[in-house]
């Protein structure tokens, strides 16, 4: 056995080391670059991969800029919903996005209200069952808790972030976060190659390309996950079928009636933010179809919404009443990216009456 | 002074809330509050560096270091400074007194070994097996035995590739500047029993404990008792140098009881396995006790222990691992053992001449391709950096 003072970078291999070694690496590039150039002829783009790290760099971002930031929290909706390019030239303000796809955004405004050097003006996506407090933990807890213990006050997860969020943009490879090997196997797949319909900014503005998606299951599916319950395809025979199937499983649950004491906690961290100075407007995205249906019943707008906007002391928005937001919404949901600039247009007129700007 | 930084930044909460668990024994309630230390990066590592400068001074073995500033390079040379290999003053610092200028050779050697150890971290570990392992440990009891053993096997590849990624990334990434580090792993898992496995896995701390601790408390001079207690000290405190909490000194503490058990049979029976059967059956011995040894190592907590432990003769499970993750630990697994045990009486760049010129190339560009391709980009740090 050798002694530990041998050295592996002391003896260095004898045969045709430089050539073998530097023409594998030119062979590596060369294929690297052959997957790369095929998968945006397919239609693959670049794109950032939403991270809890991206989102602590935002969240940095809304400490720094007081006054001048506009902070965006919420879901999906928030997130694909809103172009931050229109949202800066129409307002002045720097947008600086926070919503976290599919989480819970009440613990991300009780960070912000927590935090004294935030002191601009923030949106929050008002899903009213979702400004209700839970005991919960979610995603967007975790988010918080690493921005706050792992990246604040550190320099390396920042420069690691930068770093990442470049390479992103520059290869189809890292799209959107799936993994190599998944498209790679979309790749050698007949029938399986198709662009991932979502891509992410730098800044964590996303966009939901919906004429890359399978319609009408994409909307079904989306319309079974916001239902919750089982639905047996196989009686569906037209779309009537489907949208009786969904209101009679819809009718056995009861529509949930809000009481002002449930806004409380929602209601204590506007009131925080508001005393240093700051704004604060809450908006009810809009929704269509089974979508609208099912939100609507379980949370009826008069018991729930108006409810929470009658105790509020923040600026209130429901597109409902503005039918210049009448947008199509491919899944019900949410907006294609093709329509975000003029939505986001119409939505600052909308909030600039209200004087939230 | 050294030990003291090290011991009040890693140990001071675990002494603390050892304190208070002994109290709570006694009938008496005490309840610290977390002090909140922060410890620093690589803290293990470098203290070791520059207590080891101070003892060979003390002993006379090596001359004070007149200049400050190599001596500060000593200490700080980036590549090695998070994570190893600890390296020694008589191997570092002749190396600052002259301007080092990498040779093209040792610069494509440098750049070849960094690519290794990038292939080991990201794809073997990160992106192989520590899926698995994640997903073992955290429900054991929900899989049944034969998805709890590969969690088990996969952890033994995970934290091999990944510590010894990072020892080749550091040992590439200092010969590209000209600098020579010293090995820090050798095919452990082809070691013939406990003995054979220290002088393969991390070598620069195993060699750096039996120097200045094990040789210290006199090693095996003494009467057997003696060295059965210098044996378990020495292991125990080398599972506690990797973290401040009790599964560390559980590991630490098999490791000293196998290398007593080994002892003692060699002692006895001056058994010296010859021929090829009883070496490979000695071999695949050692690696499962090994990788058993790595459960407390992984788990965390006594809880986590005792359910993946008692998980290990599951005759049913909730869950079960994906066929393609079984494949993938099963083939990554017999393949490292099956390299292991063929190289371990040659040098990594040995095996790398006795392939042809067009093998190498391939080689390369393989592995590029996968770093490339099938990195997930996932931040996962190395594990020893928590060290």
């Amino acid at each position: 056995m050798h002694s530990y003072t041998s050295n592996s970078s002391d003896r260095l291999p004898q045969q045709a080391l430089k050539r073998s070694v530097l023409a594998g690496m030119a062979i590596a590039v060369l294929l690297l670059t052959v997957v790369e150039l095929r998968l945006r002829q397919i239609g693959f783009q670049p794109t950032v991969q939403d991270s809890k790290e991206l989102w602590a760099t935002e969240r940095t971002k809304a400490a720094l800029l007081g006054k001048q930031a506009l902070i965006l929290v919420g879901d999906s909706r928030m997130q694909l919903d809103m172009d931050l390019d229109v949202l800066a030239a129409a307002t002045g303000l720097t947008p600086v996005q926070l919503a976290i796809d599919g989480s819970e955004f009440l613990p991300v405004l009780a960070d912000l209200a927590a935090d004294d050097s935030i002191t601009g003006t923030v949106l929050v996506s008002g899903d009213v069952w979702k400004l209700v407090e839970k005991s919960h933990t979610d995603r967007a807890n975790e988010w918080i808790d690493f921005y706050h213990r792992e990246y604040k006050a550190l320099v390396a997860p920042k420069l690691e972030t930068l770093l990442k969020s470049r390479v992103q943009q520059w290869s189809a490879l890292y799209a959107s976060g799936m993994p190599a090997s998944d498209l790679l196997i979309r790749l050698i797949t007949p029938g399986k190659v198709r662009p991932l319909y979502l891509s992410t900014k730098p800044n964590r503005q996303r966009d939901a390309d919906y004429q890359l998606v399978d319609q009408p299951m994409f909307y079904i599916q989306r319309v079974l996950r916001n239902l919750g319950q089982t639905v047996d395809l196989a009686k569906v025979a037209s779309q009537a079928d489907f949208e009786r199937l969904v209101i009679d499983a819809l009718q056995q649950s009861a529509p949930t009636h809000y009481a002002p004491e449930q806004f409380f906690y929602v209601n204590r961290l506007t009131d925080r933010i508001l005393e240093r100075g700051g704004k604060i407007a809450f908006i009810n995205f809009p929704m269509a179809g089974l979508i609208f249906a099912i939100d609507e019943h379980r949370s009826p707008r008069e018991f729930g919404w108006d409810v929470f906007a009658a105790h509020s002391r923040a600026i209130t928005f429901n597109s409902q009443d503005y039918p210049a937001l009448n947008f199509a919404l491919p899944d019900g949901s949410h907006l294609d990216m093709r329509d975000k600039q003029a939505f986001t247009t119409q939505l600052v007129s909308g909030l600039k009456a209200k004087a939230v700007f | 002074m050294n030990l003291g930084f090290l011991g009040f930044f890693k140990y001071a909460d675990f002494l603390n809330q050892s304190f208070a668990g002994l109290l709570g024994l006694a009938g008496i309630n005490y309840q610290p509050l977390p002090l909140g230390i922060v410890l620093p990066i690589g803290i293990s590592f470098y203290t070791f560096q520059t207590l080891s400068y101070t003892l060979d001074v003390y002993q006379r073995k090596t001359p004070a270091e007149t200049s400050f500033l190599d001596f500060s390079l000593f200490v700080t040379f980036f590549p090695q400074l998070v994570a190893g290999p600890i390296v020694r003053a008589p191997q570092f610092l002749p190396q600052c007194k002259a301007p080092q200028k990498a040779t093209s050779e040792q610069f494509v050697w440098g750049l070849t070994l960094f690519l290794f150890g990038i292939f080991a971290k990201a794809i073997l570990a990160d992106t192989a097996l520590a899926p698995v392992v994640d997903q073992i440990y955290a429900t054991p009891s929900a899989f049944s035995a034969q998805d709890v053993w590969l969690g088990v096997l996969a952890f033994s590849g995970q934290i091999f590739f990944d510590f010894a990624g990072y020892s080749l990334c550091a040992i590439g990434a200092a010969l590209t500047l000209g600098f020579s580090l010293p090995d820090n792993f050798h095919c452990p898992y082809g070691a013939l029993g406990f003995s054979d496995f220290w002088k393969r896995w991390h070598i620069s701390l195993s060699s750096w404990l039996r120097d200045y601790l094990y040789f210290s408390l006199g090693g095996s001079r003494g009467k057997p008792v003696r060295t059965v207690f210098n044996l378990v000290l020495v292991m125990i405190l080398g599972g506690l140098w990797h973290g401040a909490a009790w599964t560390f000194a559980v590991w630490g503490c098999l490791h000293g009881l196998f290398l007593v058990v080994e002892h003692g049979i060699k002692q006895v029976t001056s058994y010296r396995p010859l021929g090829l059967a009883p070496k490979l059956v000695l071999i695949v011995l050692t690696f499962l006790l090994v990788s058993l040894t790595w459960i407390p190592f992984r788990a965390q907590g006594f809880d986590n222990l005792a359910a993946i432990l008692g998980a290990l003769t599951n005759t049913t499970g909730s869950s079960e691992l994906g066929m393609l993750s079984r494949i993938v630990v099963v083939t990554v697994m017999a393949t490292t053992l099956i390299w292991h045990i063929a190289s371990r009486d040659i040098r990594l760049e040995q095996r790398f001449d006795s392939f042809s010129p067009m093998v190498k190339t391939s080689l390369v560009a393989l592995l590029m391709v996968c770093v490339g391709i099938f990195s997930t980009g996932d931040s996962r740090a190395f594990i020893y950096f928590q060290f």
